[in-house]
């Protein structure tokens, strides 16, 4: 009766998340900049059921390299809900990340409300929530994943091997940060070995199985980067120029977007957990260690690292509270202790679901085209020729490619594109220059056709004055954006 | 009915043993011929072959016991049968080992992308690792004399390797003689002099775009080997030797191809002992040994594959075969040799002394970075260049400056002869 009941508030929870999720999701009829690239990636399946592999608006053409097990999934239930899927699937993977919470949490703890409690949580934490809400995002399904996966290693026995190895495949198939599912493993490794803990045999064997397997896929995946790349392909080749601030990180950013009481309740989790040598809190530790010296080594984009590092510090929460609970017991408090738990219990829910609902607004509106921008963007689809280029700043190369069908000189998917950091040189210096001559020479070499001016572009360089020659350049749209043809 | 039980089963261990025999030999011929098949070009692969090639029959040159034997077998043929052969001498080396042990260690060698080299790119390291190993098995059956009598052989196909394998060979004969003083010391100095001298190459990985190298599979199998079995005994001397031809391999182009063939009779005795020990879930194992395998078929497939892709193409000799003999043509420093193939003169070429491609590559710095018109020239003449070959990957390296700037712009001393595919001809009138 009683797992009746928590599976029924569960499912609750489950809802009331996916429900907080649609509802953002649908305040905007578009996806984001990413949105569009998956959207087109899952197009051509849709129409060749084979995957993308040479792209011929992005960088003028060029090969890409990608695991497509994401956008083959997202093109199944295209068949079935058209382009709802890219919002609604994405929306409910996420979700589930509830039901993993908690049974993660319930076997950290075994407090059946807390760990409803901690999947509640879970369910709102802004640096998850906002970055799986209009971008058709991978991550809503790696995320949770990766933390069944915890779930599964963390009572492994033989019955459950088989499915520990299948979703450790799927991982690996799905996304190259089942990475930082085996790094976390090892960094477990290193912690239980440190407290001459003694890791099971089994648990050992799972290691080295997922550690080879992950190593074999991620090979198999991207044996072009690496070839082409060597060693340096941890750093995507990403542009020299933006290489600095790509994977800066910044705490203040990180105390809002994970909630700073599930900060401080999830790392006391963890010193406690380390100090009591309570080995389901050390996998967590795990995670948390690997996921963190990647962010420092800066190997790993805080945006990414973020949401891993604040759903395993949830996670590790439950313990502290599992102790604050249990302490609490034994006060003075016994006659407040109701309304004592509710308002901290209430202070954490504030501090996770504001900040997501503040920002997942703010991302909804701010990160998506507008209607002139789609507008336009449509009429430049009807109105021109297939081949034409169109150049754009970084931030919007697959809105491009995807709305209006056409070619362009740089976006942010930067594997095996061709020399990335000349190209976001060449197209900042188009943006910024004063010199007709130079912008000429700029054009010339990419083959530009229209030039994009979105509102961004201008509040960040200003106005650009060689765009005023009308023998060269034959205004079409003058609003926010502006487009204009080059004809000379 | 007992008796007939153990009948069956002796002999279908024996049919096993055999079909494992035959699939090896089948292994072979699969990475042996599979570059030539993949490749478009009949054309040997990359650039080394061709600087032999240029000089068959001749008895002077790098390598010229492997030019002579090019002046009197295809190069094919050679490759084939000196690869063949290899196995077979591997085999009989790895006598201390099991059947199993034997057959599975020649399999990883076969896929390894040092085999797929050394047996598909025309180079002399072919013809000295055969010999090497022909001595090695004198060696071992005790007949040193003709084991330093090959390995004198293996000094026609390359000096260092030949100097290399009669350094092994004494210090084999040191270890068997228990002259132990001496054997450290001679290992010590090898350490000493491979730590010191020369510069690392950091292109070891074939799978990281190593020219030639070592799986990454295979290396980071043998490191979890480490890890696992550090303390067995039987393993140790294999570490030692592995870790100082792993060092030798990051000075000397020819330790890749030894490190290899340690690695993989390395990996093979531990992959039994991971198949022999005792493990909670079969699962896992079977699936850890059947990734590894897999992973080391993949890097020997994806290496034979890229360099099935390697240049020359057709349309290089197409090009050259337009312009007369003995003429001086002007290209990068690898294209050397497929010049002289084709029976023109080149300036220079990559077997030549570094100092002197040093030489030359200052004087052409300035013919490619500048657009001082009487010093392109004055270089040009300097060298009594006829003409210029060109490729998409050239114009990339050396850019718009330069060289190529006046190849568009100055009519006058050049002309365009000849375009196919990218591949240009340019005449510079002295």
């Amino acid at each position: 009766m009683q797992i009746r009941r928590s599976y029924k508030i569960l499912i609750l929870i489950f809802l009331v998340v996916l429900f907080a999720r649609l509802y953002f999701s649908f305040q905007t009829s578009y996806l984001d900049n990413s949105g569009y690239l998956v959207k087109r990636y899952s197009e051509n399946i849709l129409e060749t059921g084979k995957p993308l592999l040479y792209d011929q608006l992005s960088y003028n053409g060029r090969e890409v390299l990608y695991s497509p097990l994401w956008h083959y999934i997202l093109s199944i239930f295209r068949i079935v809900f058209g382009d709802l899927a890219l919002k609604l699937i994405p929306a409910l993977f996420s979700s589930l990340l509830v039901v993993v919470v908690y049974l993660l949490s319930k076997r950290i703890v075994d407090n059946n409300e807390l760990a409803l409690f901690i999947a509640l949580m879970s369910g709102f934490i802004p640096a998850f929530f906002i970055n799986t809400l209009i971008s058709a995002s991978i991550y809503s399904l790696a995320v949770p994943i990766m933390f069944y996966l915890i779930y599964l290693f963390m009572d492994l026995d033989k019955e459950k091997v088989g499915r520990f190895v299948a979703f450790s495949f799927f991982l690996s198939l799905l996304h190259p940060v089942s990475i930082l599912f085996s790094l976390g493993l090892l960094a477990y490794y290193l912690l239980s070995s440190s407290e001459n803990m003694k890791i099971e045999r089994i648990k050992g064997e799972a290691m080295v199985f997922n550690l080879i397997s992950t190593f074999f896929l991620q090979f198999l995946i991207y044996k072009k980067a690496f070839l082409e790349y060597g060693f340096s392909v941890i750093w995507h080749n990403v542009p020299s120029q933006i290489l600095g601030s790509y994977f800066d990180f910044d705490i203040f950013g990180m105390l809002y977007t994970t909630g700073a009481l599930t900060l401080i309740f999830g790392l006391a989790g963890i010193v406690l957990g380390i100090a009591k040598k309570k080995d389901k809190i050390l996998l967590v530790s795990g995670l948390v260690l690997a996921t963190l010296i990647l962010l420092w080594l800066r190997l790993l984009e805080p945006r990414i690292g973020l949401m891993f590092l604040s759903v395993a510090l949830v996670v590790a929460s439950a313990f502290t509270l599992n102790i604050f609970l249990s302490y609490l017991g034994k006060t003075k408090l016994p006659y407040h202790r109701l309304s004592f738990v509710m308002i901290v219990l209430g202070l954490i829910i504030l501090s996770l679901a504001v900040p997501s609902f503040v920002l997942a607004s703010k991302h909804v509106k701010e990160s998506v085209p507008s209607a002139y921008e789609i507008l336009v963007l449509e009429w430049i689809k009807e109105n021109s020729l297939p081949d034409v280029t169109i150049v754009a700043p970084l931030g919007k190369g697959h809105i491009i490619t995807d709305v209006a069908e056409k070619r362009t000189v740089l976006d942010d998917n930067f594997l095996l594109a061709p020399r990335t950091s000349e190209r976001y040189s060449d197209v900042e210096k188009l943006y910024s220059t004063k010199s007709e001559v130079e912008a000429l020479e700029i054009i010339a070499k990419y083959n530009i056709d229209y030039v994009f001016i979105p509102i961004e572009t201008e509040l960040k360089y200003g106005k650009i004055k060689w765009i005023d020659d009308e023998y060269c350049f034959k205004g079409i749209f003058f609003g926010t954006p502006k487009v204009y043809q080059v004809s000379c | 009915m007992n008796t007939a039980s153990k009948e069956y089963f002796s002999e279908h261990q024996r049919y096993i043993k055999l079909a494992a025999e035959i699939g090896v030999l089948i292994l072979a011929f699969v990475f042996l011929l599979l570059p030539g098949t993949l490749r478009e070009s009949d054309f040997p692969i990359g650039e080394e072959a061709y600087y032999h090639l240029a000089r068959s029959e001749s008895v002077f040159g790098t390598g010229f016991g492997w030019n002579f034997l090019l002046g009197y077998f295809p190069l094919n043929f050679l490759l084939l049968f000196t690869g063949l052969l290899s196995l077979l001498f591997i085999f009989l080396n790895l006598k201390m080992l099991k059947l199993e042990e034997k057959l599975l260690a020649l399999g990883f060698f076969i896929v390894s992308p040092a085999f797929v080299y050394l047996f598909n790119v025309g180079e002399r390291f072919g013809a000295g690792f055969l010999f090497s190993l022909i001595a090695s098995y004198f060696l071992f059956d005790k007949k040193y004399l003709i084991a330093a009598a090959i390995s004198l052989l293996i000094l026609l196909f390359d000096i260092w390797m030949g100097f290399f394998i009669l350094f092994l060979i004494m210090l084999y004969f040191l270890l068997m003689k228990e002259k132990k003083k001496f054997f450290y010391l001679l290992i010590g100095v090898f350490l000493f002099s491979t730590l010191l001298l020369g510069d690392f190459s950091i292109g070891i990985v074939s799978d990281l775009g190593a020219k030639v190298g070592s799986s990454v599979f295979a290396l980071s199998f043998a490191l979890g080997c480490f890890l696992f079995f550090w303390n067995k005994k039987k393993f140790l001397l294999l570490y030692w030797a592995a870790g100082l031809l792993f060092l030798f391999s990051l000075k000397v182009e020819f330790g890749i191809f030894y490190f290899s063939l340690l690695l993989s009779t390395l990996m093979s005795i531990c992959f039994f002992e991971l198949l022999r020990a005792k493990w909670e879930s079969k699962l896992i194992r079977d699936l850890i040994l059947l990734i590894i395998v897999c992973g080391l078929m993949f890097s020997g497939l994806s290496y034979a594959n890229r360099i099935s892709k390697e240049k020359p193409a057709d349309d290089i000799f197409n090009a050259l075969n337009k312009l007369p003999d003995d003429a001086v043509v002007f290209s990068g420093v690898e294209y050397g040799n497929w010049i002289e193939y084709s029976g023109k003169k080149s300036v220079w070429h990559s077997f030549m002394n570094r100092d002197k491609i040093e030489r030359i590559e200052g004087d052409f710095s300035a013919v490619l970075d500048s657009r001082d018109y009487s010093g392109v020239i004055g270089v040009l003449e300097k060298y009594e260049i006829d003409y210029i070959l060109l490729d998409d990957e050239l114009r990339k390296r050396w850019g718009e400056s330069g060289l190529l700037y006046l190849l568009r712009y100055n009519t006058e001393d050049f002309r365009l002869l000849f375009e196919d595919d990218g591949v240009e001809i340019w005449r510079f009138f002295r």
